[in-house]
This record gives structure tokens, sequence and C-alpha cells, in this order.
């Protein structure tokens, strides 16, 4: 893991909890919608803080597909959930939401879960085209 | 809230959960197809929306996405992401089994207290503020 790749996964990890509370933010204003009410999800897109908060959920996309194309799925996920405790530092002092005793220590559990799982390595050691859905071994291109 | 608008947020949250879970499971197995992205450029990108795995998995993501927002606009901020979150066990599951990752014991016990936080913090209300607040009525 160098430098590049830790840059990578603090991408994963910001971008996601800031874009989904301006998504959070936006939402209350706009109000309960139907999924099926695709003239309620328009105007919801139309909305300036959903607006910002795709951008960022963009930007996480970009930077998730990236990590997920050098590292297991299984670590990328995890890594990143550090993102809850941004999340509920966002959620207690910018939204003003209540974050109750239940909600931090779970923070705190999920915090020293992405502890266990970022010692470990980030990818799977695989033999080379062990990939390829039959293990036939592949022709040698000469 | 109602019994009728639970039910709804319920069935939400279970749409929200498979479908992060499949969508995530298609998009990693595209991922490690396509090979690994290491520089910024947009060819990259361009070559990984080609795999079908890739836009699969993008396709069930939106899904994801659009039943996350309609979510979100009925409860909480940090009800709903811990709730999406109850996936990683599912992840794990699925990565073990269908994608072939070694999960070393490090990573079980990651994912285990991740899954623990998240039911300590699935069992508050869903919604704490009540109502819009008062400069949004």
């Amino acid at each position: 893991m160098n430098f590049r790749k830790y840059l990578v996964l603090a991408g994963v990890t910001i971008f996601a909890p800031v874009g989904d509370s301006l998504l959070s933010y936006g939402m209350k204003q706009v109000g309960n919608i139907a999924l099926s009410d695709f003239g309620g999800l328009l105007l919801a897109i139309s909305n300036p803080w959903v607006g910002l908060g795709i951008v960022f959920l963009l930007g996480f996309f970009a930077s998730y597909m990236t990590a997920l194309s050098w590292a297991d799925l299984t670590y990328v996920l995890p890594a990143s959930s550090l993102g809850y405790v941004l999340l509920a530092l966002i959620a207690r002092f910018a939204l003003h939401e209540r974050v109750s005793v239940m909600r931090w220590i779970g923070i705190a559990l999920v915090s020293s879960g992405v502890g266990f799982v970022t010692t470990g390595p980030e990818i799977t050691k695989r033999p080379p085209r062990s990939r390829s859905v039959t293990d036939s071994p592949a022709p040698e291109h000469s | 809230m109602n019994a009728n608008g639970n039910r709804k947020t319920q069935l939400l949250v279970l749409i929200v959960v498979i479908s992060n879970v499949i969508g995530n499971v298609s998009l990693s197995h595209g991922m490690h197809q396509v090979g690994r992205i290491v520089s910024a450029s947009p060819l990259d990108y361009v070559k990984a929306f080609a795999n079908p795995w890739t836009i699969i998995g993008i396709c069930i993501l939106a899904v994801w996405m659009l039943s996350d927002l309609a979510l979100l606009s009925r409860a909480d901020l940090s009800f709903v992401l811990p709730v999406t979150a109850s996936a990683y066990v599912l992840v794990a599951l699925f990565g073990k089994f269908l994608l072939h990752d070694h999960i070393s014991w490090e990573r079980w016990m990651g994912i285990l207290l991740i899954t623990g936080g998240v039911i300590l913090a699935e069992e508050t209300p869903s919604r704490t503020t009540k109502g819009p607040p008062e400069h949004l009525r």
C-alpha cells in the first residue's frame, strides 16, 4: 500500500458521508417522495443540496471503482466504513440530529472493526489466470 | 409514523440492502476483470465501462441509490446509513463464496465488530427530529 492508494481510500471514506449528508439535508427540504414518482425525483435533483450531494457521490464512485480495481471488495467496504465516525459528527453538528449513546457505542465498534480490517492485506493473492471460468490452462501464445 | 408508513420503510430497507450487496459484488467482479487502475487517466474508466459486470453493478447500484434517496426522505441519516451497512456480513459471505476472496481472521473480526456497531445503532427510533426544522416550514 503506497500513499496514493491511501489517498483513494480516503476519497472513498470522505466523499460518501459528505455526499450523503448533503443529500439528506436536501431531501428533508424536498419532503417524502415515492420511488414511482418520477416528477418528484426530478424535483429532488433540482434542489441545489441534492445536486451537490450527487456530485460528491460521483466523486465517491470514481474513487470506489479505482479502489475495487486493486483491492478486494471485502477489504474496501469495511475499510471505508470509517466514514461512520465522520457521518455521526456531521449528523450531530451540521444536521443537528440527536445522536444517542447507543449510536455512539455502535460507531465506536464500527471504528475498531475498521482498525482490524486495515491491518490485513488488501487483496487476495491469486495465481495468474485463476479468474477464468474454466480451470483449463490458458493456451500459450508463441 | 403510522403502520402503513412503517411497512413502506421496511420494504425500502429490504430493497436498499439487497441492491447494495448484489450491486457491489457485481461491480467488484467487473473491476477485477478490468484490471488495476493506477493512473488518473479517464481512458481507464472508459475501459471499465465496457465490462458487462461493471455495467450491471452500476445499474443495480443506481437502484440502490434511488431507494436510498427515498429512504433518506423518510428517516434520519444516522438511521439510514447503519441500515444499509447491515449488508457488510452479506458482502463478506458473497465475497468469500462467489468472488473467492481470502478473508483473514482480522477481516472477520473487523466485519463482526462493524456489524455489532450497526445493530446497536439500528435499535433506536428511525426519526428523532419531529417534522421539518422551523426554517424549512
